[in-house]
């Protein structure tokens, strides 16, 4: 069950974080992104290909390469991660704030034993000898749900299934008990039936640990049966957050309606399903205006300013939390379908 | 009821490992005693879990991979050893799409060259007027045949690649996992732009995919696989509303439901 979030510090809290890459044709693949992540809460941030999802969690991390311009701030346990000296970030990373990646495969040391990677990660921030390492590799192990731990864990990632392998890359992030956890497309490359356990696992976590987790996913699936909080992304900025009654029950913003009605659902009577015209926008070809106009079917409707003003988040009435970037949803709110 | 265009009759496909002096080679029977028809103009999905054997099948069935034992005909005719000359028509009439727009399509050739290779392949026509329809019927415009793959988005490739499996006017197409590498937002675009291509050409259509939801929308027929069985096939509603296998509830069931208020985890309180 997830906190309440009123009165209680976040545990990441993003302000004004923009990434630009360099080069030539710098591109700004992060806009001014506000964010807050809170104990206990699961944050999902929800974005096709190139809406900067991924570069807003590696800079809220730092993790990303010395080529990417970051400004802004990242905050975490009172360190701003974006301007702190690399000396001051290490301590951090893995222990305040771990990561979680879409590949496990690649993710994981192909040439040490799963208990020697995760021991590793745990001896890095706790002075402890090898048999405590690997004792704690054990109960995490356990906690993650790989059974028979004991023997498990001198296994080699090739020894795991896929399911197994993200389950052990879970317990390597984990086993510094961090109180932020980025999950990047955790189960894009699992089976339906292993990504509902790995998906119940991390939920799981969150609740019983307090972590706040931010789960990046394209999968309106996946967030409606996991996240607390929603962040659409576009084009490198959030077009609508809220939380996940928000923004499914009072879609505010017609790219999130659209991304609404390109999902498949099986409880609901067979249609065919709504394509977006148009090709996604990104930092490197980003419109005029509001990033969204050339394949927003309410544009026309308002006219000029769609093309021309860029539209910044602007609170929707009903809760305080709702807020969205649309001149159409500013004035009224998005028709029935 | 129509003969069948494509037809699996208890096609098996094993996989040998190496023999060491210690051990046996290891035997992996991908493809297990299945059979499976496709009639003209039917659309039917084979849905799967990774390495339940559909893409193996889907190899066989476009006779890409030898079977180890069973029967593949196309059109009544049987194909199973036909080679070379054999197939000629097989791979006149029978179209394939594949999974991944960014590497099927070679980079250093324009489009124009990629949806012409078929047609070279079939020593058929393949001047400008034939190659401009080609490229219209899949939403992009005729400039776009001098331009090269990177110049296009994922979608736009997959349409390419969708284009050059019509260009030989084929009876069915195979598409093995056709939306999964795709934004969200365009996965519709190309389903729709294939069930509609399927329904003007009167075209047979089977669709490969790990996604039990992408593909209720558009096909007739669906066949769940698993460890390389088929272990329920039926029309679409009948499935989907009421599985008779345990596996297959269990797959319908792991879909995640874009609902808030169908979900387990309990929601937010603020």
């Amino acid at each position: 069950m997830a906190e309440p979030r009123t009165s209680v510090e976040p545990a990441l809290r993003l302000r004004d974080l923009t990434v630009t890459f360099g080069g030539a044709h710098p591109v700004r693949a992060v806009d001014g992104v506000d964010l807050d992540v809170h104990p206990g809460r699961v944050l999902a941030i929800v974005g096709e290909s190139g809406s900067g999802k991924s570069a807003t969690a590696l800079a809220s991390i730092g993790l990303l390469p010395g080529s990417a311009e970051v400004t802004g701030s990242a905050t975490v346990a009172g360190v701003d991660l974006v301007t702190a000296a690399e000396s001051q970030r290490v301590p951090l990373r893995g222990s305040s704030i771990a990561m979680v990646f879409q590949d496990a495969l690649a993710a994981l040391n192909p040439y040490r034993t799963i208990g020697r990677q995760i021991s590793d990660a745990y001896r890095l921030h706790h002075r402890v000898d090898k048999t405590a390492a690997r004792k704690r590799a054990v109960e995490v192990l356990d906690r993650v749900g790989i059974r028979d731990p004991e023997r498990r864990v001198d296994d080699y990632p090739h020894e795991f299934s896929g399911g197994m392998r993200q389950r052990a890359m879970i317990a390597t992030a984990i086993v510094n008990n961090p109180t932020v956890l980025i999950a990047d497309e955790p189960t894009t490359a699992l089976d339906v039936t292993v990504q509902q356990q790995v998906l119940d696992l991390l939920t799981g976590l969150t609740d019983d640990l307090g972590m706040a987790l931010v789960l990046i996913t394209h999968d309106l699936g996946v967030v409606a049966e996991t996240a607390d909080d929603i962040a659409v992304m576009y084009a490198g900025r959030i077009v609508e957050t809220g939380t996940v009654l928000d923004v499914f029950d009072h879609t505010a913003h017609p790219y999130t309606r659209a991304l609404l009605q390109a999902t498949p659902n099986l409880d609901a009577p067979s249609r065919r399903l709504a394509a977006i015209p148009g090709v996604p926008a990104s930092g490197a070809n980003r419109p005029t205006g509001c990033a969204f106009h050339p394949r927003c079917p309410f544009a026309e409707q308002v006219g000029e300013a769609c093309q021309t003003v860029d539209p910044h988040l602007t609170p929707r009435p009903g809760s305080a939390l709702h807020r969205a970037a649309c001149h159409f949803t500013a004035e009224q709110e998005l028709p029935h379908v | 009821m129509s003969e069948p265009l494509l037809s699996l009759e208890q096609v098996s496909k094993t996989f040998r490992g190496r023999s060491t002096p210690f051990a046996p080679p290891s035997v992996t029977h991908a493809v297990d005693e299945v059979t499976l028809d496709v009639k003209p103009g039917e659309t039917v999905a084979l849905v799967g879990e990774s390495g339940s054997g559909k893409s193996t099948l889907s190899r066989i069935a476009l006779r890409l991979l030898d079977p180890t034992s069973g029967t593949v005909r196309w059109d009544g005719e049987d194909i199973t050893r036909a080679h070379g000359r054999g197939l000629r028509t097989l791979r006149r009439e029978l179209g394939v799409v594949f999974q991944d727009p960014y590497t099927s399509l070679n980079p250093r050739q324009t489009v124009g060259r990629i949806i012409a290779a078929p047609l070279r392949n079939q020593g058929l026509p393949r001047d400008e007027k034939t190659l401009a329809s080609l490229i219209t019927s899949v939403g992009l415009s005729p400039e776009q045949l001098n331009r090269y793959p990177h110049q296009f988005s994922g979608g736009q490739r997959q349409r390419i690649g969708i284009a050059r499996a019509l260009a030989t006017g084929p009876r069915m197409i195979i598409a093995d996992e056709p939306v999964s590498a795709l934004d969200v937002s365009i996965r519709a675009q190309i389903l729709s732009l294939l069930d509609e291509l399927q329904q003007d050409r009167g075209l047979a259509l089977l669709i490969v995919s790990h996604d039990l939801a992408v593909v209720r929308g558009i096909a007739d027929r669906v066949a769940v696989m698993r460890a390389g069985r088929i272990v329920e096939t039926g029309r679409v509603e009948q499935v989907y509303a009421d599985p008779q296998e345990d596996y297959t509830r269990a797959l319908l069931a792991a879909v995640p439901v874009p609902d808030p208020h169908r979900r387990a985890r309990p929601l937010p309180v603020d």
